[in-house]
């Protein structure tokens, strides 16, 4: 039971570290990004290649020791994201929004597709899980909760000292009102370039903890919904803008995630099947019901409606 | 290659008719509809549904559907529209009233995505489903080009309905407020046309056209739950080069991202396969997507028959 | 009964005020005239009058009856019609669309009513099947009119209808106002912060950042060197 629970805990950390990543982006910064679960792939995948034991099946197997995979996965995404940046960052909303899920579209099924690289749909076994050697099999998930909610903490600590930074105070200000902040002699691609580039490290960060809590990774994993979509809804929930908001968020939206694993139990067979679809319909309806009353999200002071509906044009 | 561009021009006329349902929608709702694929997606469901419940046909001589299947589209571009005018009604005209920004509507539209798919999933399962069970065997035409019966008859209906679609948009009354309020929304009103028919026209119009889109991508490869969710790049970036509001646009950027996919990726798929490269290219196809919609945009910010900023 | 009478109008953008306590009164059949300078919110006031925008406080009164809460379609179909100053048009329309537009509501004559403007401004009439958008500036201006003009308005809101054209094509717009108001008795409020405009009406009222601050007849106004100094400035030289 406490290792049920712990395992609840781990996968809330996890997520709740993407949910800070997309904030940054997202709350902050203004970026649409749906295809945040590019990076988180392009972490797990780093770290596995880099750690993982020698395969003939794959690329990889340098057995490097676990921190420096996590290293690997948060730069390459960092690369791939400051690669991208240049020609992503001339779009907005939504044409951006529609650039990033092709690019995520692209990479899962590179990934799915060069089994060269990847072992394809067979995943890559094997990863090594930190201290998985020195305690009993099926407590682990406590003993990883440690890594976990550390990583957590330093990654909300690190947020909240880039939004209150002169740094985070101009990505507002971007936010806000982007003329102006220009005005004033900002570069506000830089601006936008680092906050995508660190969230996108962040990102890969919990696509390594991941795999080295699992010890195991495949495409199948990194669905849109489960890598994107769900981090979408514990940010909305949570609260855009919000550190803890998102927190928050992604600790109530796993709860009741895991909580429909318990009614599969006590459901008829007949529904219990079709529980990831109605996981799928309960995303979609909270979401919905989300953005009708309460846009901001629960933590987020700021009210992200449009401009008073009186002034029809400037 | 003829080939090639064979399957391209039809599937680049599925995505026109899509685009050009969602240039309206992205222009006068002012939001990116990311429900949209999976309206098309319920068009196809919708005629599987309506195939199920009319007795069975016999098709067409030479093409895989019949009478039956007519009818079931017709009644299923009812039911997408009416589900569609629903979700319009209950809820983006809310969002609308209380003044959530375009950016948080889009979103919200994703949610409605993830309900609809659901729903399909739960209604017929994952598996993929066809129409008919009639095997289709392309006939030789001049030039090398191989086609089926079905394909030639889904290329003239989908010319008959763009064609359709810009004589609405050219000659009726409503069809002329809803490019006036395309142009100048304000000028619109103030000239009396009305806002809320401009709004229903324009959830109707892009209705039918994503509903026979959907049928038509049934009939032409086959039903999944997650077909329309798969289109929705190509859809989107159609859009985006073409220029959102654009009619021509969507028309223009409708083909060229439907024979570009194919052809880019066969072409490059051919090459690997003559350097022995074990490789399936096709999967490649959003990645083309994503190129075409930089590139456009890095020449023409705003698409390229694009009106000012949105 | 005044065709339209505005008391104590508030109304703004977001946080900020732009009109405070704005009243005036136009009679049937009048030419009035609300000169200023830039920013002073003459704009605003039409915007406001013709639905596009809401008021915060005060009354405005159509025939009698309070424009207040209605919708733009609403009051153009009480025979209040708006030009705008700045996209006035249609631009991917033809000329023949825009009119058509224009006549939206109108439930016959639309022929008739797009020949008769093709008789007041002549230079529409080859022009019908090009589109707005290809205009020169005061081809624009004579089409944004007559879009106006459409729906037989009893009253015409004009804003800076001169503005932007060449000095031979201000005058020519200033005859084609005159003669519309005469041969089709409707009412004119016009914005304008150009003297010659001005004199096309009898009566003018005088808005500076927000307020009225001169109501009189034109001439009188005009006389009056002190206003003409400030708020006409270099033009009165």
């Amino acid at each position: 039971m406490l290792n049920y629970f712990s395992s609840y805990l781990v996968l809330a950390c996890i997520y709740a570290i993407m949910a800070l990543g997309l904030n940054l982006q997202w709350g902050f910064t203004g970026l649409m990004n749906f295809g945040i679960g590019a990076f988180y792939m392009l972490g797990a995948y780093t770290s596995a290649i880099l750690t993982g034991s020698p395969s003939p099946d794959h690329l990889g197997g340098f057995g490097l020791p676990v921190i420096l995979g996590m290293l690997g996965a948060a730069l390459l995404p960092g690369l791939v994201a400051w690669l991208l940046s240049f020609p992503a960052l001339k779009l907005r909303g939504g044409p951006f929004a529609i650039a990033l899920l092709a690019i995520m579209e692209t990479l899962h099924l590179v990934i799915r597709n060069e089994s060269w690289l990847t072992n394809g749909v067979w995943g890559i076994r094997g990863i090594p899980r930190p201290f998985f050697e020195l305690v009993n099999p099926r407590t682990y998930s406590f003993y990883f909760l440690i890594i976990a909610a550390s990583a957590l903490i330093l990654t909300w600590l690190a947020m909240q000292r880039a939004v209150n930074s002169p740094w985070g105070r101009v990505l507002r200000g971007i936010r806000e009102d982007e003329y102006l902040t220009s005005m004033s002699g900002k570069n506000i691609f830089r601006y936008r370039q680092q906050s995508f580039v660190l969230s996108s490290m962040i990102l890969g960060v919990a696509g390594s903890l991941y795999v080295h809590y699992t010890g195991f990774v495949s495409p199948q994993v990194f669905s849109p919904l489960m890598s994107t979509f769900i981090v979408w809804l514990m940010v909305m929930v949570g609260g855009t803008g919000s550190n803890s908001g998102v927190v928050l968020g992604a600790f109530l939206v796993w709860a009741v995630w895991v909580g429909s694993d318990f009614l599969t139990d006590l459901v008829p067979a007949s529904i219990a099947t079709q529980i990831g679809f109605i996981r799928m319909l309960v995303v979609g309806a909270i979401l919905m019901v989300t953005i009708l009353t309460r846009p901001q999200g629960l933590l987020s002071r700021r009210l992200f409606t449009a401009e008073i509906p009186e002034k029809r044009e400037g | 290659m003829a080939d090639l561009l064979v399957s391209g021009i039809i599937y680049g006329s599925i995505i026109t008719l899509a685009a050009i349902g969602l240039t309206l929608m992205s222009d006068i709702l002012k939001f990116f509809n990311f429900a949209y694929g999976d309206f098309f997606s319920l068009g196809a469901y919708g005629t599987l549904l309506m195939l199920g419940l009319l007795p069975k046909g016999v098709p067409f001589p030479g093409l895989s559907f019949g009478w039956t299947l007519i009818l079931g589209l017709l009644a299923a571009v009812v039911l997408t529209v009416a589900v569609m005018l629903l979700f319009e009604w209950l809820f983006f005209r809310r969002l609308r009233q209380l003044g959530v920004s375009p950016l948080f509507v889009s979103i919200a539209s994703l949610g409605v995505a993830f309900v609809i798919r659901a729903l399909i999933n739960i209604a017929w399962g994952p598996k993929v489903r066809y129409y008919s069970n009639v095997i289709q065997i392309s006939r030789e035409l001049p030039l090398g080009i191989r086609i089926t019966s079905d394909e030639i008859v889904i290329l003239i209906s989908a010319l008959i309905l763009v064609a359709l679609v810009y004589l609405f948009l050219k000659r009726t009354r409503i069809g002329k407020a809803m490019r006036a309020a395309s142009d100048n929304p304000v000028l619109a009103e103030a000239s009396g046309v009305s806002t809320r028919a401009v709004i229903l026209w324009t959830w109707s119009i892009s209705g039918v056209l994503v509903a026979v889109a959907g049928t038509f991508y049934g009939i032409e490869v086959q039903l999944s739950p997650g077909m329309g969710w798969s289109f929705l790049i190509p859809m989107f970036v159609a859009v985006i080069m073409g220029g959102i509001g654009s009619f021509w646009g969507a028309l223009l950027g409708g083909m060229t991202i439907g024979i570009s996919e194919e052809l880019i990726t066969g072409l490059v798929q051919n090459l690997a396969n003559s350097m022995n490269v074990q490789a399936d290219i096709s999967v490649y196809k959003p990645a083309v997507a994503f190129i075409f919609v930089v590139l456009i945009l890095l020449l023409k910010p705003y698409g390229i028959f694009g009106k000012r900023e949105r | 009964m005044s065709i339209l009478q505005v008391n104590e109008l508030t109304a703004g953008y977001g946080a900020q005020d732009v009109l405070f306590g704005v009243s005036l009164t136009i009679d049937f059949g009048e030419i009035v005239a609300v000169m200023g300078p830039n920013g002073s919110g003459k704009s605003t006031l039409l915007k406001v009058i013709s639905g596009a925008l809401s008021a915060r406080q005060g009354e405005i009164l159509y025939k009698g009856q309070s424009l207040l809460g209605r919708s733009p379609q609403q009051i153009v179909q009480r025979g209040l019609s708006w030009v705008p100053q700045e996209e006035n048009i249609f631009p991917s329309l033809t000329v023949r669309e825009n009119l058509e537009i224009g006549a939206h509501r109108l439930k016959q004559g639309v022929g008739d009513r797009i020949d008769e403007m093709c008789a007041i401004f002549p230079q529409l009439r080859g022009r019908m099947t090009h589109t707005a958008g290809d205009l020169s500036g005061g081809q624009r201006q004579m089409l944004a009119v007559a879009r106006g003009l459409m729906i037989h308005p009893e009253l015409l809101l004009l804003d800076e209808p001169t503005a932007g054209l060449a000095p031979n094509l201000v005058q020519i717009m200033l005859e084609k106002i005159r003669e519309i108001a005469f041969r089709m008795g409707n009412a004119v409020l016009l914005v304008s912060q150009t003297i010659d405009s001005v004199r096309l009406s009898n009566r003018g009222y005088l808005l500076s950042a927000g307020r009225i601050r001169y109501e009189d007849r034109t001439e009188s106004l005009l006389a009056n060197q002190e206003i003409k100094d400030l708020y006409f400035g270099a033009q009165t030289r």
